[in-house]
């Protein structure tokens, strides 16, 4: 097998040389090549929000999205937002809200709190509400998600983004 | 097979594509290994093979010596007997192959080793047809059992393990191959169908006593594909373990001791595998017992107390009685049936009795069962629901036989999951893919005579073959079953007065079936325009004028063509689409190849690149011209007007040199796309030249000196080389496009519907020229939605043309609009309908909406993400006249936008069904374009449109 002409990915501000056919799903290749397994594969239709990614500063469904679409921007994986050791400060909120059941959904509702806060950093309690409305949770964690987000916006408010934060 | 292999033109192409690991060419047999299932599919429909190197491959022996007539029982004299019976009743039996059922087989062939994995097979001839195709001992063929999801098959397991191991064996790693049971076939042949003709003879008291049958469409024991085709050798007949199989349907498996009994068997090599035979005993019970009702209803006779007349041994007729004793079955006549309701529902009963020899365990046990149906019809719509069966089954099984007394228990009424599999597959036309509908209202079935008496005495034979973690086979289960389709075809009949001879009894035959017993002399409908056309041929052939070949000559040189000329062509073919319909989707360019679906049939796109003998290298501008302003082709027939002529004719001569420029300066391809085959008359080609005097206008575009310049460039892209007419206007019965009022009226192409540009544009804001400049450029308007389907492919394709010309081409169509720009207009309209108050909406379709859609659709909500949030208060496709340009893209998705900042759309063809679809279209219609009349048959419209959309 002849691999495909090299494309490059840059993922979590690391440059990444890659034979991968265009038209494979950018979350494919995160998990898959790139072994970033932040991003899950919830329902491969862009429903479900937990595959969620960063290409700029746009939260994106990853599984909906070829790679030959994510070449012009840098992508953000949960990942890159901070590590186990030094978490990033979307992530600290959400532990410190104790803000999971299962886990499954929360690498994409911390990528579409960024998104929100790069955007908007003093979000009212309905543009919250409508940032992660189609981020779906199974398990019923709303309540704590939801305080987890404003802890995080409240964190950014009073000290500003934290150094090293994309 | 032809001794001569075939040759692959592209291997080292397509080897070369992404996900492919190997291509496999052993003899005749060709194949694509790939990293996914999809990779497979796209490489292998890539593959450009010639078939003919060598002299073309023949069959080594006569079709006639395949058609094998054989008589597989005969007692008394059954020609004498019939010729004397008092009453004879012929008639004929169809069953047809379920093309849908698949198997699925992993295999992995390394050096001496191999290891397959599937679900279902006859494991014994299996392993020694592997043993030849892969040049093995036969104890290094290991058989393993895996329940893999859909795996139905026997035979396209079959086919799909030899496929799988050679793939494997040539790959050097472990293979799946998926088959469907249609995919077994060689691409030529029909579908088969089993064909059983029953002339049966009674006499005076009623009896049968004459049964002369012919079984048409069993193929003798066939070998695997991958066997024939890689040219390892094939078994001898007689050493072949199978050859029994053939034997199968045999006198025993007709359940009356007739007196005078013919049984013949015509095998022919496209038939049945006589390697399934469960299917040859459903159809033979079918014929049989569909036959003897056909018999109780010419003698008036109730169709139990008519069979327990007839010869049958003591056993049966035990199990008929108290079959239909438990479904308290009343004798009437058969022709009496039940009056219908207020509501058309006709309500009917039907009986059919089985005695079966369980053949596949080689054992000689038999097996009894009988059905009573009941139906409800809907002779609205032909809708068949099976109300209750009581099933009673008695076999001759030493696990049975030692507990005769469960055997006479009768088991509580429960769903008992196969009868509730095979009624439905009888009922409906079957989907593999789709959730099995099931037609059984609040299904009641009762078995007699518990079937797990099957599970609890496995056989030793089975325990003892390699294959030992099997399914049981036909045993219990299977024998239980083989009335069914008789019982329900019989109770039709009953309910309806209408004789089904062929499964499945889907809604849609029912109906056709009960019009057709409601106007018996209607006439049918013909095809005037084919009967038209086929009387003027004669007349035609005197008239028209021979149409002379042009000489071939050498390609012209490279350099010949100056580079201006040669860009010049480029923006020429852009505009002319020429890459959209003779370029394969992932095939080289300008190859051809691809398939265009008219009402005459399907017209294959030809080769145009500069190959001498495969495109157009040969042809001179002489004749390069008169096959774009005439439709001849060099060799002097007539083109299809698919090919769009009537609108090239219309080029200028400078246009034209550089089109020619251009094509002779692309890589030439060789590659031979299929030949278009119509049916006849439409096949008859110098037709066209009567076409041609009706229909074809010569003569270069002339500029209206009224309009500006650019109106008059923007008609001659539309009009000339971008045949936007092609599409978008509506056509004749004769395939002309329309002129005049109908001019750009709307038209249709490969499925989707192309709107209206002539003004009448069904859009809730009238395009403005800014508008339509903004959907050519880019693919994409804020108030008219995204361009997909063939449309995205030609938004493609002007990519290369400069702005000017786009906004010539929006004048053009803006201004024949006769519509007011004014952008103010735009957002005053989209307020006003974002106010219009919802009318009642569909609740499941809103809920679909919100989960697969809204995420990115809902105005005003949600995240920004990646691509356009397209705003669907404003797009065109939910205000168009049928549902059809919304199915397909829910269908299919946006894969391919025509830039990729549009973003795409998954495809909802796996996750939504027809129902579903229809829910959500018609939520779609009445929340964004409640001002017109919602869609009607939404559903019908999906299931028809889902078979010709591919699964992603």
């Amino acid at each position: 097998m002849r691999t495909p002409p090299p494309i490059e990915l840059t993922v979590n501000g690391d440059r990444h040389t890659l034979r991968v056919a265009h038209d494979t799903p950018l979350l494919y290749v995160l998990r898959n090549d790139l072994e970033f397994n932040g991003p899950k594969f919830g329902c491969g239709l862009g429903q479900c929000g937990a595959c969620a990614v960063l290409i700029g500063d746009r939260a994106v469904r990853s599984c909906m999205i070829p790679v030959g679409a994510a070449l012009h921007q840098p992508v953000t994986t949960l990942e890159g937002l901070g590590s186990a050791a030094r978490p990033g400060f979307v992530q600290q909120a959400f532990i410190d809200e104790q803000a999971a059941q299962c886990g499954y959904c929360l690498s994409g509702m911390i990528i579409a709190t960024h998104a929100l806060l790069i955007r908007n950093a003093t979000p009212t309690e309905r543009e919250i509400r409508e940032e992660l409305r189609f981020n779906l949770c199974r398990c019923g964690t709303h309540v704590e998600i939801l305080n987890a987000v404003r802890r995080a916006a409240r964190v950014l408010r009073a000290a500003g983004v934290p150094e090293g934060t994309p | 097979m032809g001794t001569a292999p075939p040759s692959i033109l592209n291997a080292a192409q397509v080897r070369e594509r992404c996900g492919v690991t190997a291509i496999v060419l052993r003899g005749h047999f060709v194949g694509v290994v790939a990293e996914s299932r999809e990779a497979a599919h796209g490489a292998a429909a890539l593959l450009v093979i010639d078939w003919t190197v060598g002299g073309a491959a023949t069959s080594a022996a006569p079709e006639s010596a395949l058609v094998s007539r054989r008589t597989v029982a005969r007692r008394g004299d059954a020609a004498a007997a019939l010729s004397e019976a008092t009453l004879r009743i012929g008639r004929t039996y169809a069953w047809p192959e379920d093309a849908e059922c698949r198997g699925i087989v992993v295999a992995e062939v390394r050096d001496m080793a191999a290891s397959i994995w599937l679900a279902t097979g006859m494991p014994a001839r299996l392993r020694g047809d592997l043993a030849v195709l892969l040049g093995m001992p036969l104890e290094c063929i290991e058989l393993l059992a895996h329940a893999f999801v859909g795996a139905t098959d026997t035979l396209a397991t079959y086919h799909a393990a030899a496929d799988a191991a050679l793939l494997s064996q040539s790959a050097g790693r472990p293979v799946q191959v998926e088959l469907s049971r249609a995919a077994t076939r060689l691409a030529d042949d029909p579908p088969p169908r089993l064909v059983t003709t029953i002339d049966g003879g009674l006499d005076e008291t009623g009896v049968l006593n004459a049964y002369a049958m012919v079984i048409e469409g069993v193929s003798r024991a066939p070998a695997p594909l991958a066997l024939l085709l890689s040219g390892a050798r094939s078994l001898p007949m007689d050493e072949n373990p199978s050859a029994h199989a053939d034997e199968l349907l045999d006198a025993p498996l007709l359940p009356y001791d007739v007196e005078h009994l013919e049984v013949t068997r015509v095998s022919n090599p496209s038939g049945f595998s006589a390697a399934d035979p469960s299917v040859a005993d459903f159809a033979h019970v079918f014929a049989v017992e569909s036959h003897c009702d056909e018999a109780a209803a010419a003698m008036a006779c109730d169709p139990v107390t008519w069979r327990l007349q007839q010869p049958i041994d003591a056993r049966g007729a035990a199990l008929i009685r108290r079959t239909s004793k438990h479904a308290a079955w009343i004798a009437r006549p058969a022709s009496v049936s039940a009056p219908t309701t207020p509501g058309g529902i006709r309500s009917g009963r039907g009986f059919a009795y089985a005695r079966s020899v369980d053949g596949r365990l080689g054992s000689t046990e038999r097996s009894w069962a009988a059905w009573v149906a009941e139906v409800a019809v809907d002779t609205r719509n032909g809708d068949v629901t099976v109300t209750r069966v009581v099933v009673g089954h008695d076999a001759e099984h030493p696990a049975l036989a030692s507990d005769r007394a469960s055997s006479a228990r009768i088991a509580a009424p429960q769903r008992h999951p196969q009868a509730v599999e095979v009624i439905t597959r009888l009922t409906t036309e079957q989907r593999f893919d789709a959730p099995a509908r099931i037609p059984i209202a609040s299904p009641l079935i009762e078995v007699l005579g518990e079937l797990e008496i099957a599970r609890s005495g496995v056989p030793e034979r089975m325990a003892a073959a390699t294959f030992d973690a099997a399914p049981m086979p036909l045993f219990g289960g299977g024998a239980a079953m083989l009335p069914a389709a008789a019982a329900i075809a019989n109770a039709i009949f009953d309910a309806t007065g209408i004789r089904l001879r062929e499964p499945p009894f889907s809604a849609d035959r029912v109906r056709r079936a009960l019009e057709e017993s409601r106007a018996p002399r209607a006439a049918r409908e013909r095809n005037w325009l084919a009967k038209a056309l086929a009387g003027i041929a004669g007349v035609l052939a005197l008239i028209v004028p021979w149409r002379a070949p042009i000489a071939p000559v050498a390609p012209p040189d490279p350099g010949y063509f100056s580079a201006a000329a040669i860009e010049r062509g480029r923006l020429v073919s852009a505009a002319g689409d020429c890459a959209v319909c003779h370029t394969l989707p992932n095939g080289a360019r300008y190859a051809g190849g691809l398939d265009i679906e008219t009402p005459f049939g399907t017209i294959v796109s030809t080769n145009i690149t500069p190959d001498v003998a495969t495109g157009i290298g040969g042809w001179s501008y002489a004749a390069f011209e008169r096959a774009l302003r005439s439709g001849i082709h060099r060799d002097g027939t007539h083109l299809y007007p698919a090919f769009p002529y009537t609108a090239y004719a219309k080029v200028t001569d400078g246009d034209l040199l550089a089109l020619y420029a251009y094509l002779m300066s692309q890589p030439a391809v060789r590659a031979t796309p299929r030949r278009t085959r119509l049916a006849f008359p439409f096949n008859v080609r110098p037709l066209l030249a009567a076409w041609n005097l009706m229909f074809h206008r010569s003569g270069v575009f002339t500029p209206d000196p009224a309009q500006s310049s650019g109106w008059n460039r923007g008609a001659y892209l539309v009009d000339g080389l971008g045949h936007c007419g092609g599409c978008h206007s509506p056509r004749n019965a004769f395939g002309a496009e329309r002129g005049g009022r109908d001019y750009l009226a709307g038209g249709s192409v490969d499925g989707w519907d192309a709107p209206a540009l002539n003004g009448i544009a069904t859009s809730p804001v009238a395009w403005t020229r800014e508008a339509l400049y903004d959907y050519l450029r880019t693919g994409y308007s804020a108030t008219h939605g995204a361009a997909a389907g063939p449309m995205a492919a030609v938004v493609h394709e002007l990519g290369a043309l400069p702005d000017d010309d786009l906004r010539a081409i929006a004048t053009y169509l803006t201004a024949s609009n006769r519509v007011v720009a004014a952008s103010a207009t735009v957002s005053s309209a989209m307020r006003e309908r974002q106010s219009v108050t919802l009318p009642t909406l569909d609740a499941l379709g809103a809920r679909i909406y919100g989960g697969a859609c809204a995420v990115c659709h809902e105005p005003d909500q949600g995240p920004p993400t990646y691509g356009i949030k397209v705003a669907l208060t404003s797009i065109s496709t939910l205000h168009a006249r049928t549902p059809t340009n919304l199915l397909l893209v829910l269908l299919q998705g946006v894969s391919n936008p025509p830039t990729a900042q549009l973003g795409y759309m998954p495809g909802f063809h796996d996750t939504l069904d027809d129902a579903q679809l229809a829910h959500l279209a018609n939520y779609l219609r009445a929340r964004f374009a409640p001002e017109k009349p919602p869609w009607r048959d939404v559903g019908a419209s999906a299931a028809a449109l889902r078979s010709r959309v591919p699964a992603p």
